[in-house]
């Protein structure tokens, strides 16, 4: 198996640093999320904002725990089962949580929109607060808070690894937690709406946290399907194509016994794969052409390149 | 980004006094004017009396308090469950008691305050599971948020 198994892949040393800084990031990410899940279940009442909000939360404990569990299995060895090696695993990962913030979004929009529609005016009491009933809206807004302004920092610290090791799963966890600013304003305003004795802020809240959910789920599922698709190799934006595929072609014909050389490229994860193609000088046919008139029986004769093994 | 939330804040504190607010303005309806109570009998928190048109009990009594309270005079409305739910949902009572629990079927079509007392259920446990402790509570219209919380703080008032 030692021809046809992909060889291991390992990091450059460089890049170990930032991989262990990504691990810890979203190792604290998830007990953050988990953290803020706890506290806005207990708040959120029956505000259909916050109810959309807190399903945001807990679909983003997703990624982060795909990328842990994705970086134990993608170096693993390859094997006569898997000869390409677990690369892709981080992709399958990635298509999970875009999938699932899809379905999520589309079925909160509906909900949301039956709420609006059907005038459901939202209820939120009282609660006991160290001897004193407040308003259970007035306990929303700090809870609110802390799930968007640490989110914010997370998903800024993660930007930076994400580039460094062109990760495109983790690229997108950090976009998703940067823009959760806007969800934690669109449910304060929502909250702030109900306080005000406008019934109809709550759901019109919910109502666009789910629309950008929808829209987070449709820009990544795209994205990693052509990922999964072999597509050309993109940005770790995905906004644009790798010009990789050319500087590979460019430098193979460098070469002085190349005249010309195609290259095709696909992404297993961090990892590479593809084939290049080259027409090598008239060299070779020039000793084609020698090989045939040396004699008059000579008449179809095939120079062949051979690699170094069979020497 | 900061700046978004702090106004927020602002309206908070600004405002504050008088939020929340009934979308239907219940609160301000029934200070100094009528409260709509729709009863139902179940004693020994609502009991009917002879004539259909007395009414006493323990959330009896406390109404009575309440409607105090406020300068409110109180209008009964006596009927069945079904009805008196729907007719809170329309906003056509602004209160309805009767033995409620804080298990109501009907806990998401209005708004039931937090438990005001706990009492041990009169039926009998599901299945294997025992008899439980139940919370009694008092109907109000949805979303009306601010009437909520008077009634919540009143009930919190009376039985500490």
């Amino acid at each position: 198996m030692a021809l046809t198994s992909t060889p291991r892949f390992e990091l450059p040393a460089e890049l170990q640093g930032e991989m262990r800084r990504a691990k810890r990031l979203e190792w604290i990410t998830i007990l953050y999320l988990l953290s803020v899940a706890v506290l806005m279940y207990l708040v959120m009442g029956s505000s259909q904002a916050m109810k959309t909000a807190w399903a945001e939360d807990l679909l983003s404990l997703i990624p982060p725990t795909g990328f842990l569990i994705a970086t134990r299995v993608r170096y693993r060895e390859p094997n006569e089962q898997y000869p390409y090696g677990y690369y892709r695993s981080i992709n399958v990962a990635y298509f999970t949580s875009a999938l699932a913030l899809f379905t999520m979004g589309a079925i909160l929009l509906i909900d949301g929109t039956i709420k609006l529609v059907t005038a459901e005016h939202p209820t939120i009491g009282g609660v006991s607060f160290f001897g004193r009933t407040i308003w259970l809206g007035w306990l929303m807004l700090p809870v609110l808070v802390w799930a968007t302004i640490p989110a914010w920092m997370l998903g800024r610290a993660k930007l930076k690894p994400a580039e460094k090791l062109h990760d495109k799963p983790l690229f997108a966890d950090a976009q998703m937690n940067k823009a959760d600013w806007m969800t934690g304003a669109a449910a304060a305003a929502g909250v702030l709406g109900i306080s005000v004795g406008w019934w109809w802020a709550d759901a019109v809240a919910a109502m666009l946290i789910s629309l950008d959910i929808l829209f987070d789920g449709c820009k990544h599922v795209r994205a990693v399907v052509g990922d999964l698709m072999d597509r050309a190799p993109k940005s770790v934006d995905h906004k644009r194509f790798l010009d990789l595929p050319d500087r590979l072609a460019a430098a193979l014909e460098e070469l002085p016994w190349v005249r010309h050389a195609e290259v095709r490229l696909r992404e297993h994860g961090h990892v590479v794969f593809g084939e290049a193609y080259i027409v090598p000088l008239e060299r070779i046919e020039h000793a084609a052409a020698i090989a045939r008139e040396l004699d008059w029986r000579l008449h179809d004769i095939c120079v062949q390149l051979v690699g170094p093994h069979r020497s | 980004m900061l700046k978004v939330l702090w106004w927020p804040l602002i309206v908070c504190l600004v405002g504050g006094c008088d939020l929340p607010r009934d979308p239907e303005g219940t609160t301000n309806r029934v200070r100094n004017g009528a409260l709509r109570v729709g009863v139902m009998h179940d004693p020994p928190w609502v009991e009917f009396g002879s004539g259909g048109t007395e009414f006493s009990g323990v959330e009896v009594r406390l109404v009575r308090q309440l409607a105090d309270e406020l300068g409110a005079e109180i209008e009964w409305h006596p009927a069945g469950e079904t009805r008196l739910m729907k007719a809170l949902q329309n906003f056509e009572l602004d209160l309805v008691i009767g033995g409620l629990t804080d298990s109501s079927v009907w806990k998401k079509h209005v708004a039931l305050t937090r438990p005001y007392r706990e009492t041990q259920s009169t039926s009998s446990g599901q299945g294997i599971l025992p008899r439980r402790k139940v919370g009694r509570v008092m109907a109000a219209p949805p979303g009306e948020n601010a009437w909520l919380l008077t009634l919540e703080r009143f009930l919190q008032s009376k039985h500490r």
